[in-house]
């Protein structure tokens, strides 16, 4: 043995033929290949692992499983991580957290000096007052809280996430999920096996080496293999959701998983008892001190003391004995001995054996130095023991968490002194230790009848039933004559059995009321450590039983998972055009257009608007909502769903429309081309497209698209709009089609090989100006764009953007839905009555509550203002505002809209206005622009060409 | 990602090979490649008769929702060519026809024709939708990255199609394998091709994932055919 390392033995993971070094808190340390970080810590002799979160108490390793808070350490920009759980790697920065100037001397170690005046519930009681001393309270708090620290510069990590289907799902490795597993491979079930240790084996690995023991677990990895069955080792599983649907977490993946029955053979792991000094470094479990001996060949100390309640307390002293450490005595709470073998060997090394006694107190300058021991029934002296680490055995809590969240009940068993389950829903199976104490060998028996039962989709049950389970964990909650230091129930918030008492005593009496207001069980451990003793203590108060108690709502996740794994693989959609390589590669500036990416402008928007003016713009107009509508029924449905009239639209022609919902509220608008009797082709707002298809088609498919066919079309055809006084000279020699207005008047649809795309041509004009609609089948929006471009060119033609085109449309006067429009607009407030035909014979949606509005006249109404402010500081959303004499002047409207006009030279914009204002033209009004008002005048109409002239040239 | 870029009928032009052709079948056969097959022809049949319109047209016997049947037409202007032909029935209304490439034109023929003056509608959206191979033995587990799809052999076998989320956004998934080799078409919106592109082949770094060009999924195809 050198040092706390002692030698090879059969079990191990340990590679001592490969050292890694690293670092702890600026010192090096040196571990093995397969050590945990705290194992390799332990064997180095580092005891203080952690400060604890309120008294910044030294904590030491006390769980070895990845339960408590006792050793969470900080690596790299990574926090909180269980150094107990986490593989050591060469190089590893680690470092201590909430500790400061050091570890070791933790100046924040002197709240314990003054925890007297911070009870449970504190921050409920003080810090609030004064209330001009918050500040620096807050401050104090802010850096008095929290584990770790994360930096903000931190690179993005890989996380990502993967779904799993299995028709069984094992959770847990050991005997039980192992057999269970191979016996519902062996029905030809799909099985998934999940542990979240290093390898399978659960409490086989870390027991006492038996070569049967680990030639069976090879037999059974070798069967799911070869019955192809999945095994996730390292992974814990974190949550059950309805339907058999689990979470679990390996590493920075998360796994989502479909199962179709599930064996919860998740075992149970030991909690520690409540005892003076219970938390100091060298207080650790026994079978923290059984993986530390058997995986890593580490000893917990040199002098020890046993604590048990069971006989796994006698097989860890005797196997610490056999290690070569001294054991100077172990306290079994039982009055009858221990297994007459293991109690031979104890005796044989001098162990001194104290029936019927606990431990009731640990004490030491920086560690355990002794430990005193007191008869349970307290009828004779407490004895003391020399010693630098006690283990303790003397409580068992199964790891029932995936059950309780699937629905089964939980219930106090007096005797067992464990919370049982009872009810188990369909398709959950239990199996092995989480179904209550039992032999290895009945673990291997429960699991494969688990298994064969989820695998046949019987029904649910506890397949312990029929084994009388022996007792394993204690009765005692906090050790009689425990005295001279805090007893802690609680280790990851520092709640002591005194605090529970002084809150149940303050009227917090309800477990849920009590976790709450005293924080027990809501650290890192999530009460694993803690809940059933606070449950106890909780009842020990109120004088109710434990089952009377009841326990608290078990969520997920059962373990802490990082919000980066919850994340997953960065995935943001977003729609690009056709020709988007064209925009990135002629430096365009981006912009995100709802799911869409588009050019918001190509450099100077104010050149692209004066082109558009003078000689001619090309917009990709590709992300506008694209609608196939065939049928004999369109004209109809279109009819209903849109407040203008469509039967009396001839063939060829266009027409715009608004859609309504049927509180009359604008939905979206586009406008519907009539292909022929039957097909229609509509187009909808750029991020309205989706919406308006599934609207579409829940009225189709509710009764009202009589043989009506719905296609999008959004991403089969690209469209552009040429648009500007020359786009007719430039496109009339790409195509054979006659273009001329006689022959291609405004708002007009033809079918045209452009440069020998097939494509429609739609003559609209959003912005003022002659102008061209073309779409094409996407595949060939590169090519036909690059033509027109090239055309265009001589002519003086411009790319454009977003920008450009919403200062031409407003130029225009008009409206963009969701931008100037809201989820209260009406389309005879947003100044378009024109468009709404009330007397049309179809009935549609939203006539009723238009012709309400119409009757009664709307309340505000959408117009147009001028102004000689700059544009860049009027910001959309303004409000408009009457001044007062006195106070704040009141709101009575809001600019949606405002742009420079380089046409006119001035700044323009919409603004919602009480109707009575807005009624005059040229009416002033002011706008509240950082405190300062600004005039503004009422506009009608459109600002630029309001004839329309140029539209129809 | 310096692909050689050609020609391929039709206006198309596709990425004949990224690393040499050889390099990319070595990898799909053993772990996964991603490949562009956007030019394949994709046509939607909607209405009541789809079914019945889909199945007369082309010969294939289109049965229930969400099954593949892959039929071989003979190209009218080859007599000896085999023109293959898949069809899913994606709604009890709505049928999805693919073809290769070169049987495009020559399929949408005979679907207007077969169609006629009945209250089917015909619509090739072709340009409308990419089309994303993903091919290999790892390509199981890359798209269980992606999607929630059970794509296991036993749940998902060759010939079946399900239309479900992929990368977060809804696609038609089509099993369609080469042989032993486990193969997936993701039959997608357009605008959004290179975002799950990026997004599988981000996916897949892991598994080892390179992207296939045209000519080594043809060889692929031709090497794996029975």
């Amino acid at each position: 043995m050198k040092g706390r390392r002692i030698e090879a033995r059969p079990g191990q993971v340990v590679d001592r033929a490969e050292s890694l070094s690293f670092q702890f808190d600026g010192r090096s340390y040196t571990g093995y290949a397969g050590d945990t970080i705290a194992s390799a810590l332990t064997a180095a002799g580092v005891g203080i692992l952690s400060r604890s979160f309120k008294y910044h108490r030294p904590r030491g390793l006390l769980c070895g499983a990845g339960h408590c808070p006792n050793c969470l350490v900080q690596i790299g920009d990574e926090p909180s991580v269980r150094s107990c759980t986490r593989p050591l790697e060469q190089g590893m920065d680690i470092r201590s957290q909430n500790a400061w100037p050091s570890l070791d001397n933790d100046l924040m170690q002197l709240t314990e000096s003054v925890s007297r005046f911070l009870p449970v519930g504190f921050y409920y009681k003080i810090f609030h007052r004064p209330r001009f001393l918050w500040p620096a309270f807050e401050h104090l708090l802010r850096n008095a809280a929290g584990l770790g620290v994360i930096d903000p510069q931190t690179p993005e990590g890989g996380y990502d996430k993967q779904y799993l289907h299995a028709d069984v799902v094992v959770v847990g490795g050991g005997p039980a999920g192992l057999s269970a597993a191979v016996a519902a491979a062996d029905h030809g079930s799909r099985v998934l096996l999940i542990d979240e240790n290093a390898d399978v084996g659960g409490h086989l690995r870390f027991d006492r080496p038996d070569e049967t023991v680990t030639e069976r677990i090879a037999q059974c990895r070798k069967a799911l293999d070869q019955a192809g069955a999945t095994i996730l080792t390292r992974t814990s599983v974190v949550g059950w959701f309805q339907d058999h649907w689990l979470s679990a977490v390996r590493g920075n993946r998360l796994y989502k998983i479909r199962a179709g029955a599930v064996v919860v053979a998740s075992g149970a792991f030991e909690a520690p008892p409540v005892f003076a000094g219970n938390d100091r470094p060298g207080v650790l479990l026994a079978s923290a001190a059984q993986r530390l001996l058997h995986l890593y060949g580490v000893i917990p100390g040199q002098r020890g003391v046993i604590v048990t309640a069971s006989d796994a307390g006698w097989a860890v002293a005797v196997d610490l004995i056999e290690a070569g450490v001294d054991i100077v005595a172990i306290a079994d709470e039982r009055p009858e001995p221990g297994p007459p073998e293991q109690h031979e060997t104890l005796t044989t090394a001098g162990v001194v054996i104290h029936q019927g006694y606990t431990i009731s107190a640990a004490r030491g300058a920086r560690g355990v130095d002794e430990v005193d021991l007191v008869p349970v029934d307290g009828t004779a002296a407490k004895q003391t023991s020399r010693c630098d680490f006690v283990a303790l055995s003397t409580s068992w809590i199964p790891s029932a968490e995936l059950a309780t969240m699937a629905g089964a009940r939980s219930h106090y068993d007096e005797t067992l002194a464990e919370m049982t389950l009872e009810d188990l829903p369909e398709g959950i199976f239990l199996a092995g230790r989480v179904a209550g104490p039992c032999t290895a060998e009945q673990e291997w028996i429960q699991g494969s009848a688990a298994g064969t039962a989820a695998a046949a989709g019987g029904p649910s049950h506890d397949s312990t039933t029929g084994t009388t389970p022996i007792p394993r964990s204690s009765q005692i909650v906090v050790s009689p004559g425990s005295a001279g230091d805090k007893r802690f129930v609680c280790f990851c918030e520092d709640v002591t059995d005194t605090d529970i008492e002084t809150a149940v005593a303050e009227g917090y009496d309800r477990i849920e009321l009590l976790k709450r207001y005293s924080t027990v069980g809501m650290g890192p451990c999530q009460g694993r450590m803690c809940g059933l003793n606070s449950i106890r203590l909780c009842a020990q108060n109120t004088g109710q039983s434990v089952q009377e108690t009841g326990r608290t709502t078990g969520r997920p996740p059962v373990t802490p998972v990082s919000l980066g794994a919850l994340a997953g693989q960065k995935m943001e959609p977003v729609q690009l055009s056709a020709i988007h390589d064209w925009h990135v590669g002629h430096e365009a500036r981006l912009m995100v257009a709802g799911p869409w990416m588009r050019p918001e402008h190509y450099g100077t928007p104010e050149d692209e608007v004066r082109a558009v003016r003078e000689a001619a713009g090309l917009i990709d107009v590709s992300p506008l909502g694209k609608l196939k509508l065939t049928g004999p029924g369109v004209a109809t449905l279109l009819e209903r769903l849109y407040v203008n009239p469509w039967k009396d639209l001839r063939r060829g022609r266009v027409r715009y429309g608004i859609m309504c919902n049927d509180e009359g509220i604008i939905l979206d608008d586009g406008v519907c081309a009539r292909i022929s009797d039957h097909e229609w082709y509509v187009s909808t707002t750029s991020t309205g497209a989706s919406g308006t298809v599934e609207w579409m088609e829940w009225w189709r498919q509710s009764g009202w698209g009589d043989g009506v066919h719905i296609t999008d079309m959004t991403e089969t055809h690209a469209a552009f709009n040429l648009a500007g006084p020359l786009s007719r000279q430039i496109l009339q020699p790409l195509t054979s089609r006659d273009l001329s207005h006689g022959k291609f008047p405004y708002m007009r649809a033809r079918r045209a090989e452009v440069a020998g795309v097939p494509c429609l041509l739609l003559r609209i004009g959003f912005t003022g100006e002659l102008g061209y609609e073309i779409h094409c089948p996407a595949g060939y929006a590169r090519y036909l764009w690059e033509t027109l471009i090239e055309a265009g060119i001589p002519h003086g033609l411009l790319p454009f953007g977003v920008e450009a085109q919403r200062v031409l449309r407003l130029e225009k006067g008009h409206f963009i839905v969701g931008q100037d429009t809201d989820a209260l607009t009406d389309p005879l407030a947003a100044d378009a009555p024109w468009a709404v035909r009330l007397d049309k014979d179809e009935d549609f949606l939203g006539r009723r509550a238009l012709t309400r509005i119409s009757e009664a006249g709307p309340r505000q109404r959408l117009v147009g203002f001028r102004t000689r402010r700059r544009a860049d500081a009027l910001i959309e959303g303004l409000q408009v505002v009457r001044p007062a004499d006195r106070g704040a002047p009141e709101i009575i409207g809001w600019i949606s809209s405002c742009r420079y006009s380089p046409t006119l030279q001035e700044t323009i914009g919409l603004c919602w206005l009480p109707t009575k204002l807005a009624e005059q033209q040229d009416t002033p009004f002011h706008i509240h622009v950082e405190g300062q008002l600004e005039l503004a005048h009422v506009h009608h109409g459109p600002f630029y060409d309001p004839q329309g002239e140029r539209l129809r040239s | 990602m310096g692909a050689t870029i050609v020609e391929a009928g039709h206006g198309w032009r596709v990425p004949d090979s990224f690393a040499g052709h050889d390099a990319e079948m070595r990898i799909a056969r053993r772990a996964v490649v991603i490949g562009d097959d956007t030019p394949r022809g994709k046509f939607r049949l909607q209405g009541d008769g789809a079914q019945q319109q889909a199945s007369d047209a082309l010969g294939i016997a289109v049965t229930g929702t969400g099954v593949v049947c892959e039929a071989r037409g003979a190209d009218r202007e080859d007599a000896d060519r085999i023109l293959q032909i898949e069809g899913v029935l994606l709604r009890p209304d709505l049928c999805h026809v693919g073809c290769e490439m070169d049987g495009q034109t020559q399929v949408l023929e005979v679907l207007t024709q077969s169609v006629g003056d009945s209250d089917t509608t015909v619509t090739d959206v072709t340009h409308g939708r990419f089309e994303l191979r993903v091919v290999g033995p790892a390509a199981p587990v890359l798209l269980s990255k992606v999607c929630g799809l059970d794509v296991d052999s036993r749940a998902f076998p060759s010939g079946t199609a399900m239309q479900t989320s992929v990368a977060k956004m809804a696609q038609l998934v089509i099993r369609s394998d080469l042989g032993e080799l486990p193969a997936y078409r993701l039959v997608g919106g357009r605008a959004l091709g290179a975002y799950v592109w990026d997004t599988l082949m981000e996916a897949g770094q892991e598994l080892g994932v390179e992207p296939i060009g045209a000519q080594g999924l043809g060889m692929l195809t031709e090497t794996t055919k029975p």
